[in-house]
């Protein structure tokens, strides 16, 4: 099998990176070995972490090569899983019919009361530390049942924040930095990123609409 | 006519409020939870956007000669005051001296008066009150340190006409703090109101009785201020965290970290005015080769006197001491005080608790948000002028004295400090020597006894004399002193019963024609500026719909058909393209095309799905 290092484009790269929304924790780890796979990781070392043979992990990118995302996926949709897709189809749904609401309503209005806003605010450094001891979680850890358990209770916490229609301003290097919602607490070289761009985000900002509840702390490129 | 607001127009922050059905209430910022904007300007020097409030304090690290804070510092003062020397050593923008001696500041290669910037942060909060409001807004109540001279009223009257507001009273921002507690509580009797900012501090005593408000005195020192108290706690958590676990939390070192110790340092400050302990717990605030660390301390109100100790006695001993003047300039004693008023943002602070409770002898009220009293105040005044509010009346005092110079160098005391306005006083002058044909008066306000020690505000030329022996002409000069605290001075000769002409030669601030010109500048700029503001509204609807086409493709790659996801893309690269590089109809259009693309595309999926599962 000949892998060759980057030979994934970045839409694919993407893809990879965001098919375990739909398929969970075993499209996950399928993904998570092509792309190691794609960065150059060997083989054999790609197997020892997924905790496959070398053999199924070659299977992998033969599946993903053959049929792209498809071949990843599991053939037979269990039940729940039918169940969940069609929930997330009627979000579509949902959405589709917000961006008509969206093109009508003034952007401005948000149903949640200012007090209330103003009291989620003060939940903003516990959802920070929530993501800062994800992002130190020991490697050891991993896999581990109770720590998947409390992933479960930040995800449902991250679920809850978008029913109250707030959402996490979280740019990506090379977004542009846009100072009504982003706050710049220094500068850094980089060769990637356009001068004057977002380089890193150092903390997530939220906003619910229009309102800026806290702006994301970011680095730009100089 | 439009409405009337009330401003505080605030060295850090500003703030506006408005009378809504009898009672005063904060304007709130459309796209922010608080109600405070920074009162901070700033020029992207790329792009020449201006931008104002929280955009502009946001970009301050990365553009630091280019931002523009704490200009109230520079309100008409001169650039060579001792004062103004001493702000400029902590301002990375550049401050020069104007012709006329005043201050200017660099914004991107070009010089703006201290008005000029104030005007920029009224200007938005007037449009962020007719947002509010839904209809104009063009006359305006706006606060100022009770120690502000004439020069220093003259400029935020400058400002606010440049922001396309008429002024139509300065008050002195304690008196507006107390007038809104006083209205709020229906409070009756003497109070002092106590104002510790950032930077600066001011005491008034007020009596309040039957519905009026009566000025007694007042006093404050302009480079008196709190703003040192959560450095010292930063630091502290600095030296600890380094002592335990040999990591530098320092801004250049580690800016997220900084940026949290900040904010956990301002909250310990405020929580223990009120608890004897704060904890302060900060989980991965770093992280080094053995793992993540946490910082866990907990401060003791004993801790935080310790830290703050000299900066903080220093700052409460000289505040005590203006406290004690004010009360001597009303002729009261401490038990002539029923009630204590604390406001301004670093009021909160156990040590000032202490001192004002030994001083005054009775706990300070802390019943009013201190960073909205002053604008809630101001809006009362604004209510009384337009006549919404009835049954108070504001008596409020001149706080320095105005003089004139005598020939020995001396000052001859006009209109002591402490003296009610609007006020008016009369006085002749005449020659010196024969065929004397005019006469020069140099007014200075200040309370030191040589004329040089004070503050220059313009000299008088009184021409035209009849050449006759000296001692013969009677002019009579009146000093006329409005209710914004603001001198007026006209002049009649006694022997003709003329008005006389005179020559008023300011000392400082800005020309008719300089508030003028910046008053057209200013208009032109809002009408950019509504434009630009047009675009990047069509803009962010472009990005948030790129979003969710994205989050579509994303989720459902498996479920499009590639002509879909190729047809998606292109509508996608066709909405960002226009929101790079077109003007609000293009963006407006293609954000309309995907919106319109997407709620087909949802359909498809929704019926694909509905077929299937049947």
């Amino acid at each position: 099998m000949s892998i060759r290092q980057n030979r994934l484009s970045e839409e694919q790269v993407k893809q990879l990176e965001r098919l375990s929304d739909i398929w969970g924790e075993a499209v996950r780890k399928k993904a998570a070995a092509i792309l190691e796979l794609n960065r150059g990781d060997s083989l054999r070392i790609v197997a020892q972490n997924s905790g496959f043979k070398e053999g199924t992990v070659r299977g992998w990118w033969k599946s993903w090569e053959a049929d792209g995302a498809e071949g990843l996926i599991p053939k037979q949709i269990p039940k729940a899983k039918a169940i969940e897709l069609e929930q997330k189809l009627k979000e579509a749904e949902a959405e589709a019919r917000a961006y008509r609401d969206l093109s009508t309503v003034d952007q401005e209005s948000t149903n949640v009361p200012i007090d209330i806003l103003k009291r989620f605010q003060l939940l903003l450094p516990v959802i920070d530390d929530f993501d800062r001891a994800f992002e130190n979680l020991p490697e050891d850890l991993s896999e581990n049942s109770w720590v998947e358990s409390i992933s479960m209770i930040q995800a449902n916490f991250e679920k809850w924040l978008g029913k109250c229609q707030i959402e996490a301003i979280n740019p990506v290097a090379g977004d542009c930095f846009d100072p009504n919602f982003h706050q710049t607490i220094g500068t850094q070289d980089s060769d990637e990123v356009e001068r004057g761009h977002i380089t890193e985000t150092l903390r997530k900002g939220y906003r619910a609409g229009e309102i800026v509840l806290r702006d994301a702390l970011v680095r730009i490129a100089r | 006519m439009g409405q009337l607001i009330g401003i505080d127009l605030g060295t850090t922050n500003s703030v506006a409020a408005v009378m809504k059905d009898g009672e005063p209430e904060v304007i709130r910022l459309s796209t922010r939870t608080g109600n405070l904007l920074p009162s901070v300007v700033a020029i992207n020097t790329e792009t020449g956007e201006r931008l104002v409030g929280h955009a502009a304090r946001n970009q301050a690290v990365t553009n630091p000669k280019h931002t523009i804070f704490s200009i109230k510092r520079f309100m008409g003062r001169k650039f060579d005051d001792e004062e103004v020397q001493k702000a400029d050593e902590e301002t990375p923008y550049e401050v020069v001296k104007a012709d006329n001696g005043d201050v200017r500041v660099k914004l991107n290669g070009r010089d703006y008066s201290p008005p000029e910037i104030s005007a920029m942060v009224l200007q938005t909060l007037k449009c962020s009150a007719e947002a509010y409001l839904g209809e104009t807004v063009d006359q305006a109540v706006i606060t100022v340190p009770a120690h502000f001279d004439d020069a220093q009223r003259k400029a935020t009257i400058d400002a606010g006409k440049i922001a396309g507001l008429e002024v139509l009273r300065i008050i002195n921002e304690p008196t507006a703090a107390a007038l809104f507690y006083g209205f709020d509580k229906r409070s009756e009797g003497t109070i002092a109101v106590y104002d510790m900012g950032g930077g600066t501090f001011d005491i008034s005593i007020l009596k309040i009785e039957n519905g009026i408000f009566k000025v007694q005195s007042t006093n404050g020192d302009t480079f008196l201020g709190g703003d040192n108290f959560d450095d010292r706690i930063v630091n502290w958590m600095i030296e600890e965290f380094k002592q335990e676990h040999s990591i530098d939390l320092r801004a250049d070192k580690n800016p997220e970290a900084f940026q949290r110790l900040k904010e956990a340092a301002e909250a310990a400050r405020i929580e223990l005015s009120e608890a004897f302990n704060a904890d302060i717990n900060l989980p991965f605030l770093a992280a080094d080769a053995s793992g993540p660390k946490h910082l866990n301390m907990t401060l003791t109100r004993a801790k935080l006197e310790s830290l703050v100790m000299n900066v903080a006695d220093d700052l409460i001993q000289k505040s005590i001491e203006c406290c004690q003047q004010a009360l001597e300039d009303a002729e009261l004693s401490v038990d002539d005080i029923d009630e204590v008023l604390l406001v301004g943002g670093k009021t909160y602070m156990p040590a000032i608790d202490e001192a004002v409770k030994n001083f005054f002898g009775k706990k300070p009220i802390k019943e009013v948000n201190p960073d909205e009293a002053v604008a809630l105040g101001a809006a009362i005044q604004a209510g009384m002028l337009g006549g919404d509010v009835k049954g108070i009346t504001l008596v409020d005092v001149i706080s320095l004295t105005l003089s004139v110079e005598e020939v020995s160098g001396k000052v001859m005391p006009m209109v002591k400090r402490n003296t009610p306005i609007p006020a008016k006083k009369v006085k002749n002058f005449t020659t010196v020597v024969d065929s004397q044909t005019e006469v020069e008066i140099h007014i200075v306000q200040g309370e030191r006894p040589m004329a040089s020690d004070n503050r220059s505000l313009e000299k008088l030329i009184l021409d035209n004399i009849l050449p006759v022996p000296r001692g013969l002409p009677k002019i009579e000069v009146t000093f006329d002193i409005d209710a914004n605290g603001m001198l007026n001075v006209s002049a009649k000769d006694q022997a003709t019963g003329n008005e006389q002409a005179m020559t008023v030669i300011p000392d400082s601030g800005l020309s008719d024609e300089e508030v003028e010109r910046a008053i057209a500048e200013a208009k032109q700029y809002a009408k950019e500026d509504a434009e630009r503001k047009k675009r990047a509204e069509a803009a962010d609807q472009a990005e948030r719909t790129v979003y969710q086409a994205e989050k579509i493709i994303r989720n459902y790659a498996n479920k499009l058909s590639p002509e879909a996801v190729r047809q998606t893309r292109l509508k996608i690269e066709a909405a960002r393209q226009m929101q790079t590089n077109g003007d609000i109809d293009q963006i407006k259009a293609a954000t309309e095309a995907l919106t319109q693309w997407l709620q087909t595309l949802g359909m498809q999926i929704y019926k694909d799905a509905a077929s299937s599962s049947t």
